[in-house]
């Protein structure tokens, strides 16, 4: 899979490995970075390896919860109101830009990625199993945007942020796009059949108490560290074990192991955490990723 | 002396031979294997290996794990077989984390590393 994402997407493979483990483990994942890293092009070729349908919405501030989720549409002919479903009965939405809709057409998203149902006037759909959002958002842009609430965000099970690629992966990739990229060349590598006995197999992996404590353990050390003013919610926690679920299906293992949760941890606890203002003023260096980090290294995991 | 009795005591040489020589084989092989460090059981053996590890890297944070501890000691280039320990690590996941069976004589290997660990190495190698 690695491989025929890889061979529209340069130097990518951690992001699309992580995206894998987000759908395997039920999950959605937000991408920040900036605009031209690949993330529409990654979003789709790794829907087409799974052979998954695919569509993409570029959010905008006139949007309406309508153009996402459907309603009912008068049918002139029939005289009746009939529902038009939204671009988000498909398996994995592109939510593109998210951030710059506003909070009535995020939530309407944010409740279908929740519920996996949409529900119009009493009306109730179910949505498409297995669903996934992939949702972007441009770090850089602060004019005409809405940023998604700390609830908001806990909805996403995985945070990736694509930066610039390094020199030598970027000489590639201009190659690569010397002549026209088509998304024709990726294939389908897993059948629908494989991705329903993957599904089922990741919920067959097995989680000891020893890690379920380490967890708890976690979870604690962030709600107690000075420099955060919000910690990890208990959501944040289901979901970082969910996806080392995933993870250790993808490593050919039936049980998690302590490295998976510390793996796992920056991808999933990063966009829940918030720190605390003053110790950030304190120490402009002070990031997200350095606290949860450092926050792993104090935990001791079961050995 | 009569032959019968002459023959009788020449066997007996040989003999005597034989059991003191057992004897001091005996000694000599309860000697050495407690020479070696003997740990039947992997839970013991590998407590032993944190040890040695937290010893030989005294950098390392309080949340390592064993892998990451491991893949440090792999760049030091000790004498050891490092799919033993690697199968032996996973045997032992296998049954701390899978609820598998006690796997038994995987531990050999991390034992003897154990042993051969350096002590004071910095995280970075030196």
């Amino acid at each position: 899979m690695l491989k025929e994402v890889g061979k529209v997407v340069v130097g990518r493979e951690e992001e699309t490995e992580l995206l894998l483990v987000s759908l395997l483990a039920r999950g959605h994942t937000l991408i920040e970075g900036v605009p031209g890293v690949s993330k529409t092009m990654l979003a789709k070729a790794f829907s087409k390896c799974l052979g998954l349908a695919f569509k993409r919405v570029q959010f905008t501030p006139d949007m309406l919860p309508l153009d996402i989720v459907g309603g009912f549409i008068f049918n002139m002919k029939s005289r009746e109101f009939e529902f038009r479903r939204g671009p988000v009965f498909t398996n994995i939405l592109l939510a593109d830009e998210i951030n710059r809709a506003p909070p009535k057409v995020q939530s309407a998203l944010l409740e279908s990625m929740q519920e996996l149902q949409v529900t119009i006037e009493g009306y109730t759909e179910k949505l498409q199993s297995p669903f996934m959002v992939i949702a972007t958002e441009n770090p850089l842009e602060f004019q005409g945007v809405y940023p998604l609430p700390e609830g908001q965000l806990d909805r996403f099970m995985v945070k990736l942020k694509l930066d610039y690629p390094p020199a030598s992966v970027e000489s590639a990739i201009i190659r690569r796009n010397l002549s026209e990229m088509d998304l024709e060349v990726v294939k389908q590598v897993v059948s629908s059949d494989e991705l329903t006995a993957m599904l089922k197999g990741v919920q067959d992996v097995r989680v000891s108490d020893e890690i379920l404590e380490y967890l708890a353990k976690i979870a604690s050390e962030t709600r107690t560290d000075q420099r955060i003013d919000l910690g990890a919610s208990p959501r944040a926690m289901i979901h970082l074990v969910h996806s080392a679920r995933a993870a250790a299906y993808l490593s050919g293992r039936e049980y998690v192991i302590p490295d998976d949760i510390k793996r796992l941890s920056t991808y999933v606890l990063t966009h829940r955490i918030k720190l605390d203002q003053s110790s950030a003023l304190r120490d402009q260096r002070l990031d997200v990723d350095t606290v949860i980090r450092e926050v792993m290294d104090r935990v001791r995991p079961p050995r | 002396m009569p032959l019968e009795d002459l023959l009788a005591l020449n066997l007996l040489i040989p003999l005597d031979v034989v059991i003191y020589l057992s004897l001091i084989i005996g000694v000599f092989l309860t000697w050495r294997r407690a020479g070696k460090p003997r740990i039947e059981d992997p839970v013991l053996a590998f407590a032993l290996l944190e040890k040695s590890l937290q010893k030989a890297f005294p950098d390392l944070p309080a949340g390592f794990t064993l892998r990451e501890a491991l893949s440090l000691a792999e760049r030091l280039r000790l004498k050891v077989d490092w799919g033993r320990v690697q199968l032996a690590l996973e045997r032992y996941e296998a049954f701390r984390y899978g609820g598998a069976t006690l796997p038994e004589k995987v531990q050999e290997e991390v034992l003897r590393l154990a042993a051969i660990l350096p002590r004071g190495v910095r995280v970075d190698g030196h």
